[in-house]
């Protein structure tokens, strides 16, 4: 379905308002604006693109079922990414206890298990910032991803993970600092 | 490298998207819901039913009744019951009236012919006079009976009316009419609720009166009226002797608002 110029700069919210009064476009233009960020947020948490397509699915199916009841108390982004935190959540608690615990934990390495910068060196050179991306620990590569994929402020990644806003600004700083060090040679 | 920097190679290279199933999945799935009814509309249909129902009910047991003259329960509990002694009918004579003693029992209306004009022949029963009453009712019934004379004396087209002519109005001294139709459905009540012939039943005064409800003025505990002002009339009536009070609004509503005393002995 075609979307009408307007529906396609509508705030989020109103998109979202728009399909809960019975608009299937408004849906439609909602889930284009948001399908690549929500499911690399989860694909870059995985590293499983069938897991994080199925996540993905869980995801936006939790939204649909929550038209009727959807208030527009909050910035639509930071209420489709707690959701999609959340569900990340249920999955490391029922496969991967470990990860969740280090989900708060500043110091814990990430799934590669490594230094960003030895596993960027080591890494095809397109592919070498997903790799650093990989090495983060769990709560830096979080608050990346919050910030760079869902376009949540610092504010709004502190609510939604429950932390104050200078522990997450503290987050990314260290993360872009790893990040600038496996990239240094690209220009 | 600043931060900028860093987002545009992230940028860059991270642009996966998810499968193109998926995405079909998930667009079906958002209209399914669209198209599904809420939990709350599946019943909605049973609960406009009820409630058309409580409201029908409800203004059946409100609205003023036009065809059916509904006859009050006493509005004072009853008096002691004096047994008055009744004279042995003739074996064949049936009763002439149905007793009225339950509470509001419906006055069958009356056919074209008017009550008072049954044939005189018909037996009747006959009933002897009541003991001594309390000196109250003594009163009352001989104040009903100056002024039954007085009428009667002053109109005696009034006199004719209560005998049979039922297709014209009643008019008191104060020239205020009282409907036929009224006057048939007392007459038929009174002769009813006291066992008499409709020719015994002579309507003694009446007077316009507005009620404050549906109900008449003769409202019965745990009865609900509408609230709304209807005109009518206080009726008395005397039905062989016993005084009766009716209410009407002036539409065919009568309600006996006074107690008839049982003739029969117990």
């Amino acid at each position: 379905m075609l979307l009408t110029e307007t529906q396609a700069e509508d705030a989020d919210e109103a998109l979202m308002l728009a399909w809960q009064a019975g608009s299937a476009a408004a849906f439609d233009a909602l889930y284009a604006r948001h399908r690549g960020g929500v499911f690399r947020y989860l694909l870059r948490q995985c590293n499983d693109r069938a897991r994080a397509e199925e996540l993905h699915q869980d995801v936006w199916m939790k939204l649909i079922a929550a038209r009727t009841s959807y208030q527009p108390t909050a910035r639509f982004a930071t209420w489709l990414y707690t959701v999609a935190r959340n569900r990340l959540i249920d999955e490391w608690r029922s496969r991967a206890p470990q990860r969740l615990e280090a989900l708060d934990l500043d110091t814990h390495p990430g799934p590669d298990g490594d230094d960003p910068q030895r596993v960027a060196a080591n890494a095809q050179r397109g592919e070498r910032i997903i790799a650093a991306l990989g090495a983060l620990p769990e709560s830096q590569r979080d608050a990346f991803l919050l910030h760079v994929e869902a376009g949540l402020s610092l504010a709004e990644i502190a609510s939604l993970n429950g932390a104050p806003q200078e522990t997450i600004k503290s987050r990314l700083r260290y993360a872009y600092a790893r990040l600038r060090g496996a990239l240094g040679d690209l220009q | 490298m600043n931060e900028q920097d860093i987002e545009r190679h992230w940028r860059a290279r991270s642009n996966e998207m998810p499968d193109e199933r998926v995405d079909a999945a998930i667009r079906a799935a958002a209209r399914r819901e669209l198209r599904r009814r809420p939990a709350w509309m599946r019943y909605a249909p049973l609960a406009a039913a009820a409630s058309v129902g409580v409201i029908a009910i409800l203004l059946v047991r409100l609205s003023p009744q036009e065809n059916l003259a509904r006859v009050a329960p006493p509005a004072q509990p009853a008096a002691p019951v004096t047994p008055a002694p009744v004279t042995p009918a003739p074996p064949s004579t049936p009763p002439t009236a149905a007793p009225a003693e339950a509470p509001w029992a419906t006055a069958a209306p009356p056919t074209s012919a008017a009550p008072a004009a049954a044939p005189p022949a018909a037996p009747t029963r006959k009933v002897a006079p009541s003991p001594p009453p309390a000196p109250l009712a003594e009163a009352a019934r001989a104040e009903a009976q100056q002024r039954s004379a007085e009428l009667r004396a002053r109109d005696s087209a009034t006199a004719a009316m209560a005998a049979g002519a039922a297709d014209s109005d009643y008019t008191n001294g104060d020239s205020v009419a009282l409907p036929a139709r009224l006057v048939e459905l007392i007459t038929a009540d009174a002769a009813a609720a006291a066992e008499v012939d409709p020719q015994e039943v002579e309507i003694v005064s009446w007077e316009p009166v507005t009620w404050s409800d549906g109900s008449l003025g003769c409202r019965t505990r745990g009865e609900v009226a509408i609230q709304v002002l209807t005109p009518g009339y206080r009726v008395q009536v005397l039905a062989a002797g016993e005084p009766l009070v009716y209410h009407t609004d002036r539409e065919g509503l009568v309600r006996r608002c006074s107690t008839v005393r049982s003739r029969v002995p117990r």
